[in-house]
């Protein structure tokens, strides 16, 4: 072997890394292909706008019934592809040192594991309450809040928010505010609501705020109550469960 | 190159900047310093995709619990300035990949239009963000938190779509506006010292990688926040 052979020692390269060879330069992406690459980027983008109008159409205007998670998976698909390519070419991952690419997949698997802890965290918390319901709240329903005011400033604008408190969502107490300071009645806020909405000649009744109009979405809720519905919400409720 | 070489290189003046520079002491010689830094910069940018990757995190977990605020929210959101902006910095990311390599083939007229068109681009993004979307939503009463006040909710969750979404393009443009500035240092160092060349571009490469990333994450903050209903 060659290490065995007997070396002079340099005491400028007392570690010996010349032997590990030289550099082999900085990789110059060429003209070509950046240009391909913004191109290709501008066509995708172009296409997931395309589809996902596309997708629009076919379910409110064809009445087609496109499953729920396809708009998710053709939107994710398109903006992984375009994703890679920034990554790859852009930031030159395929051309540099593995190192680099192996630092970012870390950080993949780091959100996977968020995205996965985090899900089974909110999937399961409804086992979890009965057991746990004098020790922990059941948080993060956003149906509640007592807030004793402030003052805030923000975009040259003061804005006093005053002392809050409500059951219900925040957006169902701004509409009671609403209504209450403006004294109009039910059918002339419906009326104004639809107006703030672009939404004139819908089929869909107006009857709730909480009834939007029809729109594709991902898999149903966890929650298999209407929002609206939370603060009633038997399994998220530590009153109701105190009996146990 | 040993050590003492680089310590005892005289420099010149009238050699532009990236001639002139020398790597620290304790590198073996340029490269090295180079891949050092780097390696460096990949690691920082790991903590900001970590960053957002919570933010991703509470979309994801938002949208599963309250589908229908989300997709009322989304409904308010124009299609064509998330586009248009998405553009702009898929664009930005092409000139800035171009300027660096200007940098390394030595042409530092293009190195500079490139680094300016850039910057532009990022001011573009940040007006479009700031004056057709932000200003108009927040005189509606869109607003992040306990400051929502718009009482036409088309979801009793809506208030939370809103959370997320400022939060998350806020972070973002808080991100654009870091790159113009290290785009703009950059851009000085260039005019004033002709600082980048093809064996010193250490500054222009980390920016341009940031500038990416910024790109990278409005890639996919653009489809989640826009055109998934």
């Amino acid at each position: 072997m060659k290490a065995e052979t007997a070396k002079t020692f340099d005491p400028n390269d007392p570690h010996g890394f010349a032997e590990l060879g030289e550099h082999h330069g900085h990789h110059i992406t060429s003209t070509k292909m950046l240009i391909t690459v913004i191109l290709i980027l501008v066509a995708l983008t172009g296409l997931t706008i395309l589809t996902s109008e596309a997708e629009t159409y076919l379910v409110k205007e064809m009445g087609w019934a496109l499953p729920e998670w396809v708009n998710v998976a053709v939107a994710m698909s398109i903006a992984l592809v375009k994703g890679a390519f920034v990554l790859l070419i852009f930031m030159a991952l395929r051309y540099e040192n593995p190192l680099y690419s192996i630092v970012f997949l870390f950080c993949m698997f780091a959100f996977a594991l968020f995205l996965g802890l985090t899900g089974m965290d909110i999937d399961n918390r409804g086992h979890v309450y009965p057991w746990k319901v004098h020790a922990i709240n059941a948080g993060g329903t956003g149906v509640n809040m007592n807030y004793p005011g402030g003052t805030i400033h923000v975009l040259g604008e003061t804005i006093t928010l005053p002392p809050t408190t409500y059951t219900g969502s925040l957006a169902n107490h701004v509409k009671e505010v609403y209504i209450e300071q403006t004294g109009i009645s039910e059918d002339e806020y419906h009326r104004r609501w639809a107006e703030a909405n672009h939404i004139h000649e819908h089929h869909d009744t107006l009857s709730s705020p909480a009834r939007s109009i029809a729109r594709t979405g991902p898999s149903g809720a966890l929650d298999e109550a209407v929002p609206g519905e939370h603060a009633q919400d038997a399994a998220h409720s530590p009153e109701t469960n105190s009996g146990h | 190159m040993s050590t003492i070489d680089a310590q005892t290189r005289v420099s010149d003046p009238a050699q532009p900047g990236w001639k002139r520079y020398k790597f620290a002491d304790h590198f073996r010689n340029a490269e090295d310093e180079f891949d050092a830094c780097k390696l460096g910069f990949w690691l920082f940018l790991a903590t900001e995709v970590l960053l957002f990757s919570g933010l991703f995190c509470a979309y994801a977990m938002f949208r599963v619990k309250y589908p229908e605020a989300f997709a009322a929210g989304s409904h308010h959101l124009n299609v064509w300035y998330g586009g248009t902006n998405t553009l702009v910095l898929l664009a930005s990311s092409f000139t800035v990949a171009m300027a660096i390599r200007c940098a390394q083939l030595n042409n530092q007229k293009w190195l500079r239009i490139n680094l300016i068109i850039t910057i532009i681009c990022a001011f573009l993004f940040f007006f479009i963000k700031l004056n057709f979307e932000y200003i108009p939503k927040w005189g509606e009463g869109i607003r992040p938190g306990l400051l929502y006040s718009n009482p036409f909710a088309g979801d009793p969750m809506e208030p939370i779509w809103w959370s997320v979404y400022y939060a998350a393009t806020g972070i973002h443009a808080l991100h654009v506006l870091i790159g113009a500035g290290l785009l703009i240092w950059c851009l000085v160092r260039s005019f004033r010292t002709t600082q980048y060349g093809p064996t010193h571009y250490t500054m222009l490469e980390n920016s341009g990688l940031y500038w990416h990333l910024v790109d990278v994450i409005w890639i996919f903050l653009f489809p989640l926040l826009y055109l998934i209903h």
